[in-house]
């Protein structure tokens, strides 16, 4: 099958024809305000006008931040981010136009852990306080944490205590977790960058350890982790059902009260993937308005703005320009924190308060949900 | 291109200047070493990323050196202390990948050290030989 007849089946499957033009979706996307050449909308008429030679969709498909707003309002119901991320591969050919930032390092971090013998020393967070297990029915998907606390090692984030943060608030309430010394990345950025390849690779080496382990139930602190396990991993295998919570679910769900109040006031950043992907906004407001005050951005749940990139693709003026508005909305509600439920979250917000001219204006504390839920019950 | 049978391939971006002058000075002398590396050139070293060390590694070199010029040396300004500075977290990264952090190497040289690289790209060869085969299959 050629490849324009691969798109056509897309654009069926995913009922482009069924777009109306109304433009909700160029309305509420968050790129498209500061990207004036910029419209989903467009996406969805070139790529039925010209198909797989559109020089716009060529492009536009890369630059678009699969945020998902776009979905909320389309009146048709369109999955445009899903419909983006389908054909992606489509577009990765010479005339390659995506822009992968920090040169594509990431990407070929998480390429190389599908090697299938590999001997990583990826949990040395771990010491004498925490209490994990090799074989068990929960486990803790740790992510790309120790990955990224590393490379953005200037930034002074403390990625990696998520991680140690998380296992102790397992251990409080009696949970010894299985944690895997050679977890693979989920593949989330793989697949979303239409590395399919990859991605499967990584996959299958992910459920064939979580079955050596006798694992059911999956708890990640991150919302891609979450999305991708949940999702993506498919669970062809009918006799390996796992269920997959973020650790806000899962302690939501086991009625999980936390220790003593803090006195910080917070906003609280939805993360794309846990937040309109996956429909968790309670879980994580619950938890932290039971220790500390929560204030909410103007654009919140399922409006809450992008943290101006996903899959490490495209860092440019205009995520910038979104980072900047999203951190002017956070320190306009005058709260002491932004606490955010995913890792690169706090990577490119605190990349934009790094702003030379700005720094002033937009330095505020960032932290992750894990953290916060830890410090009360200390 | 100097002809490559090695088992073990090892990669080194030259900066244009005092590096690839020694290296040239040395082919001229010596041919010794020239199976032992693939030399690639780069117009400064401060231009070489932790994406293109990890590139190398993931098609499958067993080890990486970046050698650049001394850093009052440097023609543009910074080169050297941008490449110092990525120096410490590839090495990081590549450990929690499960490699050896032996296996990358970042040297700077002035324009009349060529013994020094050869003893250098000797010793090099010597460290990663000892170790097992890295696990990236290209
Ligand atoms: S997913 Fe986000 S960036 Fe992409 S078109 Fe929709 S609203 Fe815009
Ligand atoms: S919101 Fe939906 S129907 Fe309206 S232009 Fe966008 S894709 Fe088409």
């Amino acid at each position: 099958m050629n490849q324009n007849n691969i798109l056509s089946e897309i654009i069926e499957k995913f009922q482009i024809f069924h777009c109306v033009e109304c433009g909700k979706c160029t309305g509420a996307c968050p790129l498209a305000q500061v990207d004036r050449d910029f419209s989903p909308r467009l996406v969805a008429k070139y790529v039925i006008e010209e198909g797989i030679d559109s020089e716009y969709v060529k492009e536009k498909a890369w630059t678009c931040l699969t945020c998902g707003l776009c979905n909320e309002r389309c009146p048709i119901g369109i999955s445009f981010t899903e419909f983006i991320r389908a054909i992606r591969p489509l577009f990765i050919t010479e005339d390659f136009k995506g822009h992968l930032s920090h040169g594509g390092a990431l990407q070929g971090l998480m390429r190389m852990q599908a090697a299938p013998d590999l001997n990583q020393n990826r949990i040395d967070w771990i010491t004498g306080e925490h209490k994990i297990s090799s074989q068990g029915e929960i486990l803790y998907f740790t992510g790309c944490l120790t990955y990224l606390e590393t490379f953005f090692s200037e930034m002074n984030l403390e990625l990696k205590k998520i991680a140690s943060d998380t296992v102790k608030i397992l251990n409080s309430i009696g949970v010894e977790p299985v944690v895997l010394p050679d977890e693979r990345c989920c593949g989330h950025d793989l697949i979303w960058i239409g590395d399919e390849i990859s991605f499967h690779k990584l996959r299958s080496l992910n459920i064939e350890s979580f079955k050596k382990a006798g694992v059911k139930t999956i708890i990640t602190s991150c919302g891609e982790c979450s999305y991708t396990l949940k999702n993506l991993y498919g669970q062809p295998e009918e006799d390996f059902p796992f269920e997959v919570m973020h650790i806000s679910e899962y302690l939501q769900k086991i009625g999980f009260s936390a220790g003593k109040e803090l006195s910080e006031i917070a906003t609280y950043q939805d993360p794309c993937r846990l937040g309109r992907f996956m429909g968790v906004y309670d879980a994580p407001r619950q938890l932290l308005g039971s220790i500390m005050e929560l204030r909410e951005m103007p654009h919140f749940r399922a409006g809450a703005w992008c943290c101006g990139n996903s899959a490490w693709l495209h860092c440019d003026r205009y995520s910038k320009q979104m980072q900047v508005e999203r951190l002017m909305e956070a320190k306009g509600t005058k709260s002491d924190l932004i606490v955010t439920a995913c890792p690169k979250c706090q990577v490119h917000l605190t990349c934009a308060m790094n702003d030379v001219n700005l720094m002033q204006d937009l330095n505020m504390k960032i932290r992750d949900i894990s953290s916060v839920i830890a410090e009360s019950i200390e | 291109m100097p002809s490559l049978n090695r088992k073990k391939p090892i990669l080194a971006f030259f900066c244009n200047w005092a590096p690839y002058r020694c290296y040239m000075d040395l082919c001229r002398s010596e041919s010794s070493f020239r199976h032992l590396i693939y030399p690639v050139k780069v117009m400064c070293s401060g231009r070489v990323d932790p994406a293109m060390v990890l590139f190398a590694f993931e098609k499958g070199a067993e080890g990486v050196m970046v050698l650049g010029c001394k850093d009052k040396e440097c023609r543009y300004g910074p080169g050297p202390k941008q490449s110092t500075k990525i120096a410490e977290p590839i090495k990081a990264l590549i450990h929690i990948l499960g490699l050896e952090s032996e296996r990358f190497r970042s040297v700077k040289y002035s324009f009349n050290e060529k013994n020094r690289l050869l003893e250098e790209i000797d010793s090099f060869a010597k460290t990663v030989d000892k170790l097992k085969k890295s696990p990236f299959v290209p």
